[in-house]
Protein backbone atom coordinates (compact mmCIF):
# COMPACT_ATOMS: atom_id res chain seq x y z
CA UNK A 1 0.00 0.00 0.00
CA UNK A 2 1.38 3.23 -1.11
CA UNK A 3 1.21 6.41 0.06
CA UNK A 4 -1.67 7.55 -1.94
CA UNK A 5 -3.55 4.73 -1.10
CA UNK A 6 -3.25 4.94 2.48
CA UNK A 7 -4.15 8.58 2.54
CA UNK A 8 -7.84 7.54 0.89
CA UNK A 9 -8.24 4.79 3.31
CA UNK A 10 -7.91 7.22 6.27
CA UNK A 11 -10.38 9.74 4.45
CA UNK A 12 -12.78 7.03 3.58
CA UNK A 13 -12.60 5.87 7.64
CA UNK A 14 -12.88 9.29 9.05
CA UNK A 15 -16.06 9.81 6.25
CA UNK A 16 -17.68 7.04 7.50
CA UNK A 17 -16.95 7.46 11.18
CA UNK A 18 -18.70 11.19 10.70
CA UNK A 19 -21.36 9.71 9.05
CA UNK A 20 -22.41 7.35 11.62
CA UNK A 21 -21.42 9.53 14.08
CA UNK A 22 -24.16 12.17 13.11
CA UNK A 23 -26.54 9.24 12.90
CA UNK A 24 -26.26 8.22 16.35
CA UNK A 25 -27.00 12.18 17.00
CA UNK A 26 -30.29 12.05 14.96
CA UNK A 27 -32.13 9.04 16.93
CA UNK A 28 -31.83 10.59 20.84
CA UNK A 29 -35.16 10.60 22.15
CA UNK A 30 -37.78 13.27 21.04
CA UNK A 31 -41.37 12.16 22.46
CA UNK A 32 -44.30 12.50 19.72
CA UNK A 33 -44.16 14.85 16.76
CA UNK A 34 -44.56 18.33 17.69
CA UNK A 35 -44.70 21.62 16.01
CA UNK A 36 -42.70 24.77 16.07
CA UNK A 37 -44.66 25.72 19.02
CA UNK A 38 -44.29 22.82 20.70
CA UNK A 39 -47.90 21.63 20.75
CA UNK A 40 -48.44 17.47 20.01
CA UNK A 41 -49.22 16.90 16.05
CA UNK A 42 -52.04 15.90 15.20
CA UNK A 43 -53.37 17.67 17.77
CA UNK A 44 -55.50 15.46 20.13
CA UNK A 45 -59.25 15.13 20.41
CA UNK A 46 -59.58 16.00 23.80
CA UNK A 47 -58.49 18.60 26.45
CA UNK A 48 -55.93 16.87 28.67
CA UNK A 49 -55.06 13.15 28.94
CA UNK A 50 -56.38 10.87 31.78
CA UNK A 51 -53.41 11.43 33.80
CA UNK A 52 -50.34 14.25 34.09
CA UNK A 53 -47.62 13.61 31.16
CA UNK A 54 -45.48 12.69 32.77
CA UNK A 55 -46.98 9.91 34.70
CA UNK A 56 -48.59 8.70 31.05
CA UNK A 57 -44.95 8.41 29.65
CA UNK A 58 -43.56 6.19 32.60
CA UNK A 59 -46.62 3.99 33.08
CA UNK A 60 -48.97 4.30 30.47
CA UNK A 61 -47.91 0.98 29.26
CA UNK A 62 -48.95 -0.43 33.11
CA UNK A 63 -52.29 1.38 33.15
CA UNK A 64 -52.99 -0.06 29.74
CA UNK A 65 -51.98 -4.01 30.75
CA UNK A 66 -53.94 -3.75 34.54
CA UNK A 67 -57.00 -2.65 32.37
CA UNK A 68 -56.87 -4.38 29.33
CA UNK A 69 -56.92 -7.80 32.40
CA UNK A 70 -60.13 -6.13 33.78
CA UNK A 71 -61.80 -5.61 30.26
CA UNK A 72 -61.07 -9.08 29.01
CA UNK A 73 -61.40 -11.14 32.31
CA UNK A 74 -64.09 -9.03 34.33
CA UNK A 75 -65.79 -7.31 31.06
CA UNK A 76 -65.16 -3.84 32.75
CA UNK A 77 -65.62 -1.69 29.85
CA UNK A 78 -64.66 2.13 30.92
CA UNK A 79 -63.15 4.48 29.06
CA UNK A 80 -60.37 5.28 31.08
CA UNK A 81 -57.24 3.62 30.36
CA UNK A 82 -58.70 1.69 27.20
CA UNK A 83 -56.42 1.44 24.23
CA UNK A 84 -59.53 2.16 21.85
CA UNK A 85 -59.76 5.32 24.11
CA UNK A 86 -56.63 6.41 23.86
CA UNK A 87 -56.39 5.60 19.59
CA UNK A 88 -60.02 7.60 19.32
CA UNK A 89 -58.23 10.80 21.24
CA UNK A 90 -54.67 10.20 19.69
CA UNK A 91 -54.83 9.35 16.59
CA UNK A 92 -56.52 11.76 14.66
CA UNK A 93 -56.11 13.62 10.78
CA UNK A 94 -52.86 15.05 9.75
CA UNK A 95 -52.36 18.31 8.09
CA UNK A 96 -52.96 16.19 4.79
CA UNK A 97 -56.87 15.04 6.32
CA UNK A 98 -55.64 11.54 6.25
CA UNK A 99 -55.00 9.40 9.22
CA UNK A 100 -51.62 7.78 10.18
CA UNK A 101 -51.06 4.02 10.58
CA UNK A 102 -48.64 2.15 13.08
CA UNK A 103 -45.94 2.09 10.63
CA UNK A 104 -45.91 5.63 9.64
CA UNK A 105 -44.54 7.83 11.93
CA UNK A 106 -46.78 10.35 12.39
CA UNK A 107 -48.90 8.11 14.43
CA UNK A 108 -48.75 9.21 17.69
CA UNK A 109 -47.96 5.53 18.79
CA UNK A 110 -44.83 5.20 16.65
CA UNK A 111 -43.62 8.87 17.01
CA UNK A 112 -42.45 7.82 20.46
CA UNK A 113 -41.75 4.42 20.13
CA UNK A 114 -39.53 4.98 17.32
CA UNK A 115 -36.89 7.55 19.04
CA UNK A 116 -37.38 5.34 22.20
CA UNK A 117 -36.63 2.17 19.94
CA UNK A 118 -39.04 0.46 21.53
CA UNK A 119 -41.05 -2.84 19.19
CA UNK A 120 -44.54 -2.30 19.81
CA UNK A 121 -46.61 -5.47 19.18
CA UNK A 122 -50.44 -3.78 20.17
CA UNK A 123 -51.35 -3.40 16.93
CA UNK A 124 -50.48 -6.57 14.90
CA UNK A 125 -54.09 -7.80 16.75
CA UNK A 126 -55.30 -4.39 17.76
CA UNK A 127 -56.79 -1.66 15.46
CA UNK A 128 -54.16 1.33 14.79
CA UNK A 129 -57.09 3.75 13.74
CA UNK A 130 -60.11 5.51 15.54
CA UNK A 131 -63.71 3.45 15.72
CA UNK A 132 -65.36 6.06 13.74
CA UNK A 133 -63.09 5.51 10.55
CA UNK A 134 -64.30 1.45 10.27
CA UNK A 135 -67.26 2.49 8.76
CA UNK A 136 -69.48 -0.53 7.43
CA UNK A 137 -70.43 -0.60 4.12
CA UNK A 138 -73.70 -2.77 2.90
CA UNK A 139 -73.62 -5.66 0.87
CA UNK A 140 -70.97 -8.15 0.22
CA UNK A 141 -67.90 -5.62 0.49
CA UNK A 142 -68.34 -5.39 3.95
CA UNK A 143 -64.67 -4.99 4.87
CA UNK A 144 -64.24 -1.79 2.78
CA UNK A 145 -63.09 0.57 5.48
CA UNK A 146 -64.71 4.07 4.20
CA UNK A 147 -62.27 4.83 1.73
CA UNK A 148 -62.72 8.88 2.15
CA UNK A 149 -60.83 8.54 5.45
CA UNK A 150 -58.16 5.09 4.83
CA UNK A 151 -54.77 6.06 4.12
CA UNK A 152 -54.18 3.28 1.43
CA UNK A 153 -56.13 -0.09 2.93
CA UNK A 154 -56.78 -2.56 -0.11
CA UNK A 155 -59.88 -3.74 -0.41
CA UNK A 156 -60.90 -7.26 0.52
CA UNK A 157 -63.80 -8.44 -0.58
CA UNK A 158 -65.75 -11.00 1.48
CA UNK A 159 -66.66 -14.42 -0.52
CA UNK A 160 -66.93 -17.44 1.67
CA UNK A 161 -70.06 -19.87 0.83
CA UNK A 162 -70.60 -22.62 3.21
CA UNK A 163 -67.65 -25.24 3.67
CA UNK B 1 -65.00 -27.09 66.16
CA UNK B 2 -66.89 -27.41 69.22
CA UNK B 3 -71.13 -27.84 68.95
CA UNK B 4 -71.36 -24.36 70.46
CA UNK B 5 -69.88 -22.87 67.53
CA UNK B 6 -71.43 -24.26 65.26
CA UNK B 7 -75.12 -22.65 65.90
CA UNK B 8 -74.08 -18.73 65.73
CA UNK B 9 -72.38 -19.94 62.62
CA UNK B 10 -75.41 -21.10 60.91
CA UNK B 11 -77.65 -18.34 62.36
CA UNK B 12 -75.85 -15.96 60.45
CA UNK B 13 -75.54 -18.10 57.51
CA UNK B 14 -79.96 -18.24 57.47
CA UNK B 15 -79.51 -14.30 57.89
CA UNK B 16 -76.98 -13.94 54.78
CA UNK B 17 -79.72 -16.43 52.90
CA UNK B 18 -82.45 -14.34 54.10
CA UNK B 19 -81.13 -11.16 52.64
CA UNK B 20 -79.84 -12.37 49.66
CA UNK B 21 -83.56 -13.99 49.23
CA UNK B 22 -84.61 -10.68 49.77
CA UNK B 23 -82.24 -8.85 47.32
CA UNK B 24 -82.77 -11.23 44.54
CA UNK B 25 -86.33 -11.44 44.66
CA UNK B 26 -86.40 -7.52 45.34
CA UNK B 27 -84.37 -6.69 41.99
CA UNK B 28 -86.24 -9.22 40.12
CA UNK B 29 -89.70 -7.64 40.53
CA UNK B 30 -87.85 -4.33 39.50
CA UNK B 31 -86.89 -5.75 35.92
CA UNK B 32 -89.02 -4.14 33.62
CA UNK B 33 -91.15 -6.92 31.75
CA UNK B 34 -92.65 -7.21 28.11
CA UNK B 35 -96.08 -9.16 27.82
CA UNK B 36 -95.65 -11.29 24.19
CA UNK B 37 -98.90 -13.33 24.66
CA UNK B 38 -100.83 -13.92 28.06
CA UNK B 39 -98.22 -16.25 30.49
CA UNK B 40 -95.28 -15.50 28.35
CA UNK B 41 -93.49 -12.29 29.49
CA UNK B 42 -90.41 -11.74 28.45
CA UNK B 43 -87.72 -9.60 30.99
CA UNK B 44 -85.31 -7.38 28.81
CA UNK B 45 -81.55 -8.01 29.16
CA UNK B 46 -80.78 -5.96 31.79
CA UNK B 47 -77.45 -3.70 30.86
CA UNK B 48 -75.05 -3.85 33.39
CA UNK B 49 -73.12 -0.20 34.11
CA UNK B 50 -69.27 -0.43 32.00
CA UNK B 51 -67.67 -0.44 35.63
CA UNK B 52 -69.14 -3.69 37.07
CA UNK B 53 -67.59 -6.70 36.76
CA UNK B 54 -69.59 -9.80 35.11
CA UNK B 55 -71.01 -12.55 37.56
CA UNK B 56 -72.58 -15.63 37.66
CA UNK B 57 -75.73 -14.45 38.24
CA UNK B 58 -76.17 -14.36 34.19
CA UNK B 59 -75.43 -17.52 31.81
CA UNK B 60 -75.64 -16.50 28.37
CA UNK B 61 -75.91 -19.11 25.43
CA UNK B 62 -77.95 -19.56 22.50
CA UNK B 63 -80.87 -21.67 20.62
CA UNK B 64 -80.59 -22.93 17.99
CA UNK B 65 -84.03 -24.42 15.84
CA UNK B 66 -82.50 -26.47 13.45
CA UNK B 67 -86.17 -26.58 11.92
CA UNK B 68 -85.72 -22.95 10.65
CA UNK B 69 -82.20 -22.83 9.60
CA UNK B 70 -82.82 -23.15 5.85
CA UNK B 71 -80.88 -24.77 3.60
CA UNK B 72 -78.08 -23.02 1.69
CA UNK B 73 -78.23 -19.48 4.04
CA UNK B 74 -75.04 -18.07 5.02
CA UNK B 75 -76.36 -15.11 7.04
CA UNK B 76 -75.53 -15.88 10.46
CA UNK B 77 -71.70 -16.93 9.20
CA UNK B 78 -71.07 -13.43 6.86
CA UNK B 79 -72.60 -11.54 9.85
CA UNK B 80 -70.43 -12.84 12.38
CA UNK B 81 -67.38 -12.46 9.67
CA UNK B 82 -68.65 -8.77 9.17
CA UNK B 83 -68.67 -8.04 13.32
CA UNK B 84 -65.49 -9.52 13.78
CA UNK B 85 -63.21 -8.47 10.44
CA UNK B 86 -62.58 -12.43 9.43
CA UNK B 87 -61.78 -12.10 5.66
CA UNK B 88 -61.19 -14.58 3.17
CA UNK B 89 -57.42 -15.25 2.80
CA UNK B 90 -56.70 -19.18 1.48
CA UNK B 91 -59.76 -20.71 1.40
CA UNK B 92 -62.06 -22.57 4.07
CA UNK B 93 -59.32 -24.94 4.90
CA UNK B 94 -57.13 -22.58 6.86
CA UNK B 95 -59.30 -19.18 7.49
CA UNK B 96 -60.57 -18.84 10.50
CA UNK B 97 -64.23 -19.95 10.83
CA UNK B 98 -65.91 -18.62 13.86
CA UNK B 99 -69.74 -20.48 12.67
CA UNK B 100 -69.17 -23.45 10.76
CA UNK B 101 -72.19 -24.54 8.45
CA UNK B 102 -72.87 -27.79 8.96
CA UNK B 103 -75.66 -30.16 7.49
CA UNK B 104 -75.98 -33.85 9.06
CA UNK B 105 -77.85 -36.57 6.20
CA UNK B 106 -78.95 -39.40 8.12
CA UNK B 107 -77.71 -42.14 5.43
CA UNK B 108 -80.83 -44.46 6.17
CA UNK B 109 -83.49 -42.03 5.61
CA UNK B 110 -82.07 -39.24 3.62
CA UNK B 111 -83.26 -36.31 6.17
CA UNK B 112 -80.97 -33.16 5.99
CA UNK B 113 -80.29 -30.86 9.13
CA UNK B 114 -78.34 -27.89 8.88
CA UNK B 115 -77.19 -25.75 11.54
CA UNK B 116 -74.33 -23.50 12.47
CA UNK B 117 -71.91 -24.75 14.89
CA UNK B 118 -69.78 -22.22 16.96
CA UNK B 119 -68.28 -22.48 20.26
CA UNK B 120 -70.60 -23.90 22.50
CA UNK B 121 -69.72 -22.31 25.82
CA UNK B 122 -69.37 -25.34 28.02
CA UNK B 123 -69.71 -24.78 31.68
CA UNK B 124 -66.89 -27.44 32.02
CA UNK B 125 -64.73 -26.35 28.95
CA UNK B 126 -62.15 -28.51 27.77
CA UNK B 127 -60.33 -25.94 26.21
CA UNK B 128 -59.64 -24.38 29.26
CA UNK B 129 -58.54 -27.75 30.93
CA UNK B 130 -56.03 -28.36 28.72
CA UNK B 131 -54.51 -24.50 28.60
CA UNK B 132 -50.94 -24.37 29.65
CA UNK B 133 -50.91 -21.24 30.09
CA UNK B 134 -54.09 -20.24 31.55
CA UNK B 135 -54.97 -18.21 27.79
CA UNK B 136 -57.78 -20.05 27.69
CA UNK B 137 -60.47 -19.20 30.21
CA UNK B 138 -64.21 -18.77 31.35
CA UNK B 139 -65.88 -15.83 32.36
CA UNK B 140 -68.24 -15.69 35.09
CA UNK B 141 -70.84 -15.18 32.78
CA UNK B 142 -70.09 -18.42 30.81
CA UNK B 143 -68.39 -17.11 27.51
CA UNK B 144 -65.38 -18.83 27.04
CA UNK B 145 -62.60 -16.60 25.49
CA UNK B 146 -58.89 -16.68 24.66
CA UNK B 147 -56.62 -14.17 26.23
CA UNK B 148 -54.44 -13.96 23.05
CA UNK B 149 -51.92 -11.65 25.17
CA UNK B 150 -50.56 -14.81 26.80
CA UNK B 151 -51.81 -17.39 24.13
CA UNK B 152 -48.83 -19.20 23.07
CA UNK B 153 -50.35 -20.93 19.78
CA UNK B 154 -49.90 -24.52 20.55
CA UNK B 155 -53.17 -25.41 19.81
CA UNK B 156 -53.87 -28.11 22.49
CA UNK B 157 -56.94 -26.47 22.94
CA UNK B 158 -58.17 -26.90 19.39
CA UNK B 159 -57.41 -31.09 19.80
CA UNK B 160 -59.53 -31.00 22.99
CA UNK B 161 -62.59 -29.10 21.67
CA UNK B 162 -65.30 -31.79 20.73
CA UNK B 163 -66.90 -28.99 18.12
CA UNK B 164 -64.08 -27.91 16.33
CA UNK B 165 -64.66 -24.32 17.45
CA UNK B 166 -61.51 -22.83 17.61
CA UNK B 167 -59.20 -21.49 14.62
CA UNK B 168 -55.62 -20.77 14.50
CA UNK B 169 -54.20 -17.75 12.63
CA UNK B 170 -51.36 -18.47 10.27
CA UNK B 171 -51.12 -15.29 8.50
CA UNK B 172 -50.07 -11.52 9.86
CA UNK B 173 -53.41 -9.55 9.76
CA UNK B 174 -53.87 -6.09 9.12
CA UNK B 175 -57.16 -4.10 9.41
CA UNK B 176 -58.50 -5.60 12.94
CA UNK B 177 -61.93 -4.16 13.91
CA UNK B 178 -61.51 -2.14 17.23
CA UNK B 179 -64.02 -4.36 18.85
CA UNK B 180 -61.85 -7.51 17.67
CA UNK B 181 -58.10 -7.71 18.29
CA UNK B 182 -56.64 -10.54 16.34
CA UNK B 183 -53.47 -11.99 15.59
CA UNK B 184 -51.34 -14.56 14.22
CA UNK B 185 -49.70 -17.41 16.30
CA UNK B 186 -52.75 -17.31 18.53
CA UNK B 187 -56.26 -19.43 18.67
CA UNK B 188 -59.28 -17.75 18.50
CA UNK B 189 -63.42 -18.58 18.52
CA UNK B 190 -66.99 -17.85 18.68
CA UNK B 191 -66.77 -14.56 21.66
CA UNK B 192 -71.00 -14.62 21.72
CA UNK B 193 -70.04 -11.18 20.91
CA UNK B 194 -68.71 -10.49 23.64
CA UNK B 195 -68.47 -6.64 23.53
CA UNK B 196 -72.38 -6.18 22.45
CA UNK B 197 -73.06 -8.60 25.26
CA UNK B 198 -71.45 -6.14 27.61
CA UNK B 199 -72.66 -3.03 26.13
CA UNK B 200 -76.21 -4.65 26.79
CA UNK B 201 -77.21 -5.03 23.49
CA UNK B 202 -78.75 -8.65 23.89
CA UNK B 203 -78.39 -9.99 20.67
CA UNK B 204 -75.54 -11.13 18.81
CA UNK B 205 -74.43 -10.69 15.75
CA UNK B 206 -75.60 -14.27 14.17
CA UNK B 207 -79.23 -13.85 16.26
CA UNK B 208 -79.61 -10.64 14.70
CA UNK B 209 -78.36 -11.24 11.16
CA UNK B 210 -80.88 -14.34 11.39
CA UNK B 211 -84.19 -13.56 9.53
CA UNK B 212 -85.48 -17.35 9.76
CA UNK B 213 -85.69 -16.86 13.44
CA UNK B 214 -83.58 -19.94 14.27
CA UNK B 215 -81.06 -18.44 16.76
CA UNK B 216 -81.92 -16.90 19.78
CA UNK B 217 -79.64 -15.49 22.48
CA UNK B 218 -80.57 -14.95 25.95
CA UNK B 219 -79.38 -15.74 29.41
CA UNK B 220 -80.22 -19.01 30.45
CA UNK B 221 -79.96 -18.07 34.10
CA UNK B 222 -82.83 -15.84 33.93
CA UNK B 223 -85.92 -18.05 34.12
CA UNK B 224 -87.94 -14.94 32.20
CA UNK B 225 -86.11 -14.59 29.94
CA UNK B 226 -87.02 -15.73 25.79
CA UNK B 227 -84.30 -18.39 25.66
CA UNK B 228 -85.23 -20.23 28.70
CA UNK B 229 -89.08 -19.66 27.70
CA UNK B 230 -88.39 -21.85 24.26
CA UNK B 231 -86.06 -24.86 26.51
CA UNK B 232 -89.22 -24.45 28.74
CA UNK B 233 -91.71 -24.73 26.59
CA UNK B 234 -89.96 -26.90 23.54
CA UNK B 235 -86.77 -28.18 24.83
CA UNK B 236 -83.28 -28.12 23.32
CA UNK B 237 -80.55 -30.29 23.50
CA UNK B 238 -76.77 -30.42 23.77
CA UNK B 239 -74.25 -31.50 21.25
CA UNK B 240 -72.68 -34.42 22.12
CA UNK B 241 -74.39 -34.07 25.82
CA UNK B 242 -72.60 -37.61 26.95
CA UNK B 243 -69.65 -35.87 27.70
CA UNK B 244 -71.68 -33.76 30.47
CA UNK B 245 -69.83 -30.15 29.15
CA UNK B 246 -73.26 -28.42 30.31
CA UNK B 247 -73.17 -26.25 27.13
CA UNK B 248 -74.37 -22.72 26.48
CA UNK B 249 -75.49 -23.31 23.11
CA UNK B 250 -78.57 -25.66 22.33
CA UNK B 251 -80.44 -26.96 19.60
CA UNK B 252 -83.90 -27.91 18.27
CA UNK B 253 -85.09 -30.05 16.15
CA UNK B 254 -82.29 -32.51 16.18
Amino acid sequence: MNGRQLSKLLLTSALLLWSIGSFAAGISYSGPNRDAGGNIVPTPKGEKCVAPIADMRANHMDYLKHKRNETMRQGIRTEKNSLVECINCHVTPGEDGKVARINDEKHFCASCHRSASVTLDCFECHADRPVEYFSRLPGKDVFALNPALSSNTPHVVLNRKGE
Amino acid sequence: MSPKNTKPEMNETNKIDQYRRKLLGGSAAAVAGLTLAPGLILNTVQAKSADQAVSNKNRWGLLIDTKRCADGCTDCVTACNTEHGLREIHGPATDAQWIRNVTLKNKSTGHTVNMPVMCQHCENPPCVDVCPTGASFKRDDGIVLVDKHICIGCRYCMMACPYKARNFIHEVLTDQLPVAPRGKGTVESCTLCVHKVDNGDGTTACADACKHGAITFGDLNDKNSLISKKLEISGGRELRAELGLNTGVRYQGL
